[in-house]
């Protein structure tokens, strides 16, 4: 049986009420960006350990539950796991003297392939943790409040700002919805014979394949569907919007924020580049 | 007030295939009015919806909506009056908490903050949601969603709401609360409430039902003067009530049963009635 939703959690909301969650959605954007920098600035494994620590403790502080953190995103690792062994069979850098374990063709293992795809994979993996865990404690409104008004001085660039967030959140929100569209097409197609998990990988490509046409026509449908119910609700883009909730920055949002810049400053220092 | 005058429109206009899916409709809703708006698939009552909230604009006739025409150029103005809350909860919610959700339309419309909050604590607390609207929508039940998406049409504030077979996906009784809570509304409020369904039973709730059938009113009037006519709705492909059909059948067999009947209860009630006066009649 094809089972998705319990292994795809990207555009999730899991809502534990946490201090990480009720932080101001600006300054968790924030944090997310020094976070991405920091991931692509650090490249030794001392720094990447200083910057887990700081994963651990969000994750801690979020009460967002590791073991469904680590389930939804098993097929994520799977597929990284797959393009990193690629990584490391056709390394191209400079290998030093007695460096490889293993070589045949143009194929090889060398303890710096190894590294080096082991350093990528904890970059990738810090980058998909950053937007992963901003999605799973932010609701919609929040990211949408937080990004329009961080945004906001494009809009005198005519940079349609509103439109561009609503169209990322619907984006977002929409993840959820196709991926149930997917289980909901392929339990039908089992009922009537078609064997999801027979097979050998390429047969199985093939047959989830033939899902897309009708998973995007329903797509489509929906999208339509929701265009109206948001025209018919006045939607007439975000100028002329006003909001409920009022965005406010607390001095220990600030804090934590600082926290997270001085973090990342550590993890890169040690890695040695400053 | 909704008026629409010898009302048409047609899919695909001029072409070979056009599909006429009005024709010629006459109607003439009051504010406040409790409607149910009834019909076969395929009886153009989606089109009449599309109309009312101007995503379709006629292509005949004339439909007005408290004196402004439908037509382009016009949609903000008709959408401040009638909200529409469509058949399944999931494809029309945007926010995913319900207070969020409830503000969208407000927010839209570029209210004050405290108007905003206003209108959503009315359209929360009419619809009973006052308790969840921190919940996250998915996390609700299709009766829930379904009342959050009521109370986002209701935040508007409009003089008519409609309500595009919201009952369709729902459970018997759930649906019943449901127009319960919708009439309870429209006694207090004034709302006017057009309830689209082809479930009979759901139509006897109203004060007027209108029969659509072919792109035409078949019958307008209250739910025991239109069940009185079960051959012609039979025919509309419209099921009348057991309990209607029932009393009908009594009624041609001779007994005097008022046309009080819509359902099971006021059947038994007439029932018990009847057997009253016949002991009086008899006499000791």
């Amino acid at each position: 049986m094809l089972e998705l939703q319990r292994n795809v959690i990207f555009g999730q909301f899991v809502d534990t009420g946490s201090v990480v969650h009720r932080m101001d959605p600006r300054i968790k954007l924030g944090a997310a960006f020094v976070l991405v920098v920091a991931s692509f600035l650090v490249d030794t494994f001392l720094g990447f350990a200083i910057l887990g620590l700081l994963a651990a403790a969000i994750q801690a502080v979020s009460r967002v539950p590791p073991g469904y953190l680590l389930r939804g995103s098993a097929l994520f690792l799977g597929f990284l796991l797959f393009i990193l062994a690629f990584q490391v069979l056709f390394y191209a850098g400079e290998v030093p003297e007695g460096g490889y374990l293993w070589r045949w063709g143009i194929l090889s293992v060398s303890t710096a392939g190894l590294e080096s795809a082991a350093i990528l994979g904890l970059r990738v993996i810090l980058l998909y943790y950053v937007t992963t865990m901003l999605m799973l404690t932010t609701s919609l409104v929040d990211l949408t409040a937080g990004l329009e008004q961080i945004f906001s001085p494009l809009q005198r660039l005519r940079v349609p700002v509103n439109e561009l967030v609503l169209v990322f959140v619907i984006a977002v929100k929409f993840v959820p919805i196709f991926i149930e569209e997917i289980e909901r097409l392929a339990r039908a197609r089992t009922a009537r014979g078609v064997p999801f998990d027979e097979g050998g990988a390429l047969t199985r490509a093939r047959r989830i394949g033939r899902l897309l046409v009708p998973i995007f026509v329903g797509g489509f449908a929906r999208a339509d569907v929701l265009t109206t119910a948001m025209q018919v609700r006045c939607y007439r883009g975000g100028r002329h919007r006003t909001r409920l909730r009022q965005l406010a920055a607390a001095p220990s949002d600030w804090a934590a924020l600082l926290a997270v810049v001085a973090w990342a400053v550590a993890a890169w220092w040690v890695s040695g580049a400053l | 007030m909704i008026e629409a005058q010898n009302l048409s429109f047609s899919y695909r206009t001029g072409e070979e295939d056009a599909v006429h899916a009005l024709r010629g409709v006459g109607l003439r809703l009051e504010p406040g009015e409790f409607v149910a708006l009834i019909g076969h698939n395929g009886s153009g009552k989606s089109t009449l919806v599309r109309l009312l909230v101007a995503v379709l604009h006629p292509t005949g006739g004339e439909l007005r909506v408290d004196g402004i025409p439908v037509r382009p150029g016009n949609e903000l103005e008709v959408r401040r009056r009638i909200s529409v809350v469509f058949q399944n909860p999931d494809d029309q919610l945007i926010m995913n908490r319900v207070a969020d959700d409830v503000a969208f339309g407000p927010e839209n419309l570029g209210l004050e903050r405290e108007e905003i909050a206003a209108r959503v604590g009315f359209a929360l607390r009419a619809l009973g949601l006052e308790e969840i609207s921190e919940h996250l929508v998915e996390e609700l039940s299709p009766g829930q969603k379904q009342r959050v998406a009521i109370a986002g049409a209701l935040a508007m504030r409009p003089r008519f709401l409609v309500l595009d077979e919201p009952t369709s996906l729902l459970p018997a009784p759930v649906a019943r609360r449901l127009i319960l809570t919708l009439r309870e509304l429209n006694r207090r409020e004034g709302t006017g409430v057009i309830h689209v369904t082809h479930s009979m039973s759901e139509a006897a709730l109203f004060d007027r039902v209108v029969v659509l059938d072919g792109g035409r009113v078949l019958m307008d009037g209250s739910p025991a003067q239109v069940f009185r006519r079960s051959d012609q709705l039979r025919e509309a492909g419209l099921d009348v009530p057991l309990a209607v059909e029932l009393a009908g059948r009594l009624r041609a067999r001779g007994l005097p049963l008022g046309d009080g009947v819509l359902d099971a209860a006021s059947l038994r009630e007439a029932l018990a009635g009847l057997r009253g006066s016949r002991a009086e009649a008899c006499g000791p």
